[in-house]
């Protein structure tokens, strides 16, 4: 919608003659210019604006030059009316380009169909795209033309099925990229794939699979940010892939999973922000702990660090404990947080961290922390104390605090040690904090503890 | 606000496109947007004042005022009023708000909603 005034003399405008003898006096919506009926359709959802053809016969293509097509079809009992009305809105459609174009839908044996609608989208200079597709009844591929379309600026891709590339890859302007079931099955093509990728910024692998991969480079030179959810049900061989990640611009890696395939961002300078969330169960501990370890390393420069209790319990298998002084110094690291799994103070890998972290200045435990109530074996955990505590520290939050022994044994170790802290947040956890007398005996008895830092607060959220 | 504009309308006698109850509704919108931009939910509810005090035709100069005025913001919001009037209403809704009637032989609006059947469930009764 070009903003500039589009007319300078109203009444000479496209008006039906005919009309005005009955509308001369009174100025009906129809009768604004062409451009402006066609923005207003523009903002309607795609169903609306289409519905407008039925209105009379001048509004009958208005519609057909729409920049944003979503088509959303969720329930089978209507897919035949849905299929039918994208097949022919796709025809009637006129050729300016397509800004956004989205299609939700069951393919079962209509692949062709898809494949083509998707195909006149891309055609039509498609930016931004967004495809959900499931229940395939047969093979199904994208149209090749996707995979060296210029404009393309956004691409969300819910496939559950093996993604057939072509041999030739090359996204010149995409910026965002979100892969989700997808099956990557042909090594060579994928490296392509993660290797055409000049200006992305964000990656998102979502429950994706790699199958007969074992090694894979995602090698985008701008690359900002990278999430990874892993699927949780293996459905790999039993070492996986390995997804080496070259980092040279990237700022925040998320991570969900259990390592069924190992991860590794190099050259990661610029990493700020590491969240690595990760679940096992017992008989995967070895792998999960060399797999942990190995990304660990690459994350020395991060400012901000969130794990999950499982992965420092994963860092504590043998093997592993033995490579722990090895680790780098996190030379950066500010802040250090938990999720709401609960955290042992006298994890070895936790202690380990702690003393290669010379700048941490706050600590966050969304979950309980616990610590044996054997005061004398606890004022051996922390020797020496990390530096950190004697001279950086400054804030702790706890949150889901319930006053038991065990808590209250490691808050007062944390309180004890942290000589510079300027503050302590405790919060109790919701449904304790509705027993008010309990609450109040709680927070007296934290009060009570003695304190290494004279002027530290304890705040009670 | 693009005061050049604004002062070559007020020397154009021959412009009937906009009147002078317009504009006093026009142009105090900006500071009225400025103030409402970060909220959403003030924006939504003159939004409905505004549909319910102003008729269609009134929409129709307000719209083309702010078309003439070259004012990007009140062009949008306008917009965006009749858009979300009309959105999920019936054929006939729409068509009384435009101030349309149908000119279409019979059958041939019966074949067009059977061709974009899909578009045509779930929507509001009158």
């Amino acid at each position: 919608m070009d903003g500039s005034g589009l007319t300078q003399q109203p009444k000479k405008q496209k008006l039906n003659e005919e009309r005005d003898v009955v509308d001369r006096n009174i100025k009906c919506l129809h009768n604004l210019p062409e451009e402006i009926l066609r923005y207003i359709l523009s903002l309607l959802p795609t169903k609306d604006a289409i519905r407008t053809s039925v209105l009379c016969k001048r509004w009958e293509y208005l519609w057909t030059s729409i920049p944003n097509l979503d088509f959303k079809g969720s329930e089978l009992a209507k897919r035949k009316h849905f299929m039918n009305f994208v097949e022919r809105v796709l025809l009637l459609r006129d050729s300016s380009d397509i800004k956004k174009f989205t299609l939700y839908c069951d393919v079962l044996r209509d692949a062709s169909h898809v494949s083509a609608w998707i195909s006149a989208a891309v055609r039509r200079n498609v930016q931004q795209l967004y495809i959900r597709l499931c229940n395939f009844r047969e093979p199904f591929s994208l149209p090749h033309s996707l995979f060296t379309c210029m404009t393309l600026t956004e691409l969300e891709l819910e496939m559950p099925c093996i993604l057939k590339l072509p041999p030739t890859i090359c996204f010149t302007n995409l910026k965002t990229l979100n892969f989700r079931y997808v099956t990557f099955s042909n090594e060579y093509l994928t490296q392509k794939l993660f290797s055409g990728l000049p200006v992305l910024e964000e990656l998102e692998l979502e429950y994706c699979k790699w199958v007969n991969i074992k090694v894979v480079i995602i090698s985008a030179p701008k690359l900002l940010y990278i999430d990874i959810t892993e699927d949780t049900e293996n459905q790999n061989d039993e070492k996986g892939c390995q997804v080496m990640i070259s980092g040279v611009s990237l700022n925040v890696f998320y991570y969900i999973g259990e390592f069924y395939n190992e991860y590794r961002v190099y050259n990661s300078s610029s990493l700020v922000d590491a969240s690595i969330f990760v679940d096992w169960s017992l008989q995967r501990q070895r792998q999960v702990a060399h797999r942990m370890y190995v990304l660990l390393t690459g994350f020395c420069r991060v400012k901000k660090l969130l794990l999950t209790n499982s992965a420092l319990e994963a860092l504590t298998y043998a093997e592993v404990v033995e490579l722990l002084p090895h680790l780098p110094i996190f030379k950066n690291l500010e802040y250090l947080g938990f999720d709401e799994s609960l955290v042992n103070l006298d994890n070895v890998a936790l202690l380990k961290i702690l003393q290669k972290s010379p700048c941490l200045k706050k600590m966050e435990f969304y979950g309980v922390i616990n610590l044996s109530s054997d005061d004398e074996r606890n004022d051996r955990i922390l020797d020496p104390v990390p530096p950190c505590f004697l001279s950086q520290l400054n804030c702790i939050k706890v949150y889901n605090y319930t006053g038991d022994k065990e808590e209250l044994s490691a808050v007062k170790i944390l309180l004890k040690n942290a000589v510079v802290l300027d503050k302590m947040v405790i919060t109790c956890s919701h449904h304790f904090a509705k027993d008010l007398e309990n609450l109040k005996k709680v927070h007296e008895q934290l009060l009570k503890l003695p304190r290494g830092s004279k002027h530290c607060e304890l705040v009670f959220d | 606000m693009k005061f050049c504009t604004v002062k070559q309308y007020f020397d154009d006698e021959n412009n009937n496109n906009v009147t002078n109850g317009i504009a006093t509704t026009v142009i105090p919108l900006p500071n009225k947007h400025l103030k409402i931009k970060a909220n959403n939910k003030e924006m939504e509810q003159y939004e409905q004042e505004l549909l319910r005090n102003v008729m269609p035709q009134e929409l129709t100069k307000l719209i083309l005022a702010a078309n003439y005025l070259n004012f990007k913001e009140a062009l949008d919001f306008f917009c965006r009023t009749v858009a979300n009037a009309i959105q999920n209403k019936s054929v006939d809704y729409v068509r009384k708000f435009f101030g349309l009637e149908s000119d279409f032989e019979p059958g041939e609006e019966e074949k067009l909603c059977k061709e974009f059947a899909w578009s045509f469930e779930g929507v509001d009764e009158d």
